[in-house]
């Protein structure tokens, strides 16, 4: 997935980037809502991770800010007030989910798989396809029964496929989910996890459809 | 009786009243007594004299036309059987007759020889000299009185004793009422005293019944001057303590909120740091033990928050709100961050969950008991959330009994069943606060009621 992390706290915002990274989505972090505002005028979201208190200002105003310029692209904010109130008007403002800091990161990262796949319209974290099975919220995969391992970057792109089963992805698409803002990105990059991908889990499931895209068969 | 201790104020009043009294009506009866001392005085003197003056010119008649006037002749009095005639001295000169006549006289020439007296008189003349006038002894009181030519004169005696008795026995009809209306002052000074100090204790029972965290300015209907100025006081000390409070809570609760993010930020380091040691380095087991310091420190942070926000008095609501909505939103974060094996089931009856309690503090108490239920109880069954009624929410789960006398401790603050690594020992501490405040009870039970074991929070709320 590619990911906003909107947090002013450096060593918060470090962390996070960092264990969002290496659970495979492309997270770009920026600190107050100038820059997260830019960000999101290039670049399209899979799923913003909001703080509240910035220091130019606050995150529930950004939010609605975005809602109300029709972009749906879903929100979870990430913030110390913990109150019932701050959560009702936070979620009211249009975030689809509410984490209370401190939390624990495996934590954060079911409600970010749950509420992408909420998004996706496909709530069930459990996905089979032929002899393949994956379990979007563990992050594990079973084919013909046996545990195969991806890497983090593999896991972003199956990730991609997993939540729209049957939708063509394109190239520019996948790289998005694959790279973060700065990364240097190869032309070829995304053959080659496809290839690795298709190694791992069977050459048919994913299918190439030239000058268009993938589609994970379902 | 407890309003006659030294520590009762109606006691000290009506005491020292009811004494100010008495001695003032001594006061007042000596006063009295003294007054009445002159004027019966003077009564009596206004007696002798009239008495000497009318009974002269008889007296007088009687000596001249007697036969013998070398005899001293003495008077009986009336109802004696000897009439109005004299008797010759030495017949019967004490009759005995036992009559209450005060006044006695003689009538006597001027060598001093008595001529004529009356029957409780001897033939010795009176110490009195022959001069017209008051004069006074020991015993009597005497009042000269001559005749015309001056040869003759009327003495007439009074008992002194008898005027200091008819004194004493006025002074004493206006002393003995006291005596008995004493009872009857008491009474009337102590409802008076008391329909007095009600203002006082309209006051205490204000000051008294307030709940714990209750700041508001005292105001008293119709407040007496004399109490005004004292509730302006308390008034002013407890707008001071209240910022005193609330710069401490504020204090601890800033402290507790700006704890928060930087114990994220530690907590994320480390978890981070756990993923990219792996399993097999050798610092993982302190690196965990780090971890389960920072979310032990967390919860304790936590708590502290909820534990400034209740003594701040969060409880209180003006209003009314649907709880459900809270109940759902509590139910669902705490199913969704995975802390508890155990999970919760919400039973709800077909009726609005409505109460006069703040939304964020139901939400803290709501989440306190289920935390309570989930780290203390049985994992086999989940924990349950009753709503009974529009006001009336079960929290119970299974698990063994908690003994009596820890049940009874439990809501007091640091006290904890067990050592389950999550508990602090503060959420039923800020829950039975918060719902104190709102008006409500926490109530706790174990076993469960209707079951042999487990434990059940009650909450009622207004």
């Amino acid at each position: 997935m590619r990911l906003l992390l909107i947090e002013d706290e450096k060593a918060l915002g470090n962390a996070l980037r960092d264990y969002l990274l290496a659970q495979g989505h492309a997270t770009d972090w920026v600190e107050n809502i100038t820059d997260a505002d830019a960000a999101m005028a290039s670049t399209p979201y899979d799923v913003v991770l909001l703080d509240l208190n910035l220091p130019d200002g606050h995150g529930v105003d950004l939010l609605r800010g975005l809602r109300r310029r029709g972009d749906v692209t879903p929100c979870i904010i990430l913030t110390a007030q913990d109150q019932i109130t701050d959560r009702i008007q936070g979620l009211n403002a249009g975030a689809d989910d509410y984490l209370v800091k401190p939390f624990d990161l495996g934590e954060l990262h079911a409600r970010l798989s749950a509420v992408a796949r909420r998004y996706a319209g496909n709530p069930n974290p459990l996905l089979s396809i032929g002899n393949v099975d994956i379990d979007l919220a563990r992050r594990v995969i079973f084919v013909a029964g046996l545990r195969v391992d991806l890497t983090a970057r593999e896991w972003a792109l199956l990730d991609q496929f997993a939540r729209r089963p049957g939708a063509t992805l394109s190239k520019p698409q996948l790289e998005e989910a694959l790279y973060e803002f700065g990364a240097e990105i190869e032309s070829n990059t995304v053959e080659v996890y496809i290839s690795r991908l298709r190694k791992k889990i069977g050459s048919n499931l994913i299918s190439t459809l030239r000058g268009v895209g993938y589609r994970l068969e379902g | 009786m407890r309003i006659f201790s030294r520590s009762s104020l109606t006691g000290r009043i009506v005491s020292r009243v009811t004494v100010c009294v008495f001695v003032l009506w001594l006061v007042a009866t000596m006063l009295a007594a003294l007054v009445i001392n002159d004027e019966l005085g003077e009564a009596f003197d206004t007696g002798l004299q009239e008495t000497a003056r009318r009974a002269l010119p008889l007296a007088v008649q009687f000596v001249m036309n007697r036969a013998d006037t070398d005899k001293t002749v003495y008077v009986p009095a009336f109802g004696n059987g000897g009439g109005s005639q004299g008797r010759e001295n030495g017949k019967d000169d004490k009759d005995g007759n036992g009559s209450d006549e005060y006044l006695i006289y003689q009538l006597r020439d001027k060598s001093g020889k008595v001529l004529l007296r009356s029957h409780d008189t001897t033939d010795l003349p009176f110490a009195a000299p022959l001069d017209s006038g008051f004069w006074e002894d020991r015993n009597f009181r005497y009042y000269t009185e001559p005749s015309v030519s001056g040869t003759l004169f009327l003495q007439v005696a009074e008992p002194i004793g008898h005027r200091h008795e008819a004194t004493f026995e006025s002074s004493l009809a206006v002393l003995l009422p006291l005596i008995v209306l004493i009872p009857a002052i008491v009474i009337a000074i102590w409802l008076n005293v008391r329909s007095g100090l009600m203002p006082v204790r309209r006051l205490r029972d204000e000051i008294g019944l307030r709940g714990r965290g209750n700041f508001d300015a005292i105001q008293l209907d119709e407040t007496p001057h004399e109490l005004t100025d004292m509730v302006n006081a308390i008034n002013m000390l407890l707008v001071r303590l209240r910022a005193a409070l609330n710069a401490e809570r504020n204090f601890a609760a800033n402290s507790a909120h700006e704890l928060r993010t930087p114990i994220a930020s530690a907590l994320a380091q480390l978890q981070q740091l756990l993923l990219e040691i792996g399993e097999a380095s050798p610092y993982r087991d302190r690196a965990k033990k780090v971890e389960a310091s920072l979310n032990r420190l967390r919860r304790l942070s936590e708590k502290l928050l909820q534990w400034s926000r209740a003594e701040s008095g969060i409880g209180r609501s003006v209003q009314s709100h649907h709880l459900y909505p809270i109940v759902d939103m509590v139910v669902e974060d705490i199913k969704r961050s995975n802390r508890f094996e155990n999970t919760v089931r919400v039973e709800k009856d077909n009726v609005a969950l409505y109460a006069a309690i703040d939304p964020d503090a139901f939400g803290i108490c709501l989440r306190n008991l289920l935390e309570n239920g989930l780290m203390h109880g049985s994992r086999n069954e989940p924990v349950v959330v009753k709503i009974n009624g529009p006001n009336r929410i079960i929290v119970e789960n299974a698990g063994s009994v908690v003994p009596p006398d820890m049940l009874s401790r439990l809501m007091q603050r640091f006290e904890r069943h067990g050592n389950h690594p999550e508990s602090v020992g503060l959420g039923l501490s800020i829950t039975a606060t918060i719902i104190a405040q709102a008006g409500g009870q926490l109530e706790l039970f174990s076993p469960r009621p209707g079951k042999s074991d487990g434990f059940a929070a009650i909450l009622s709320l207004n």
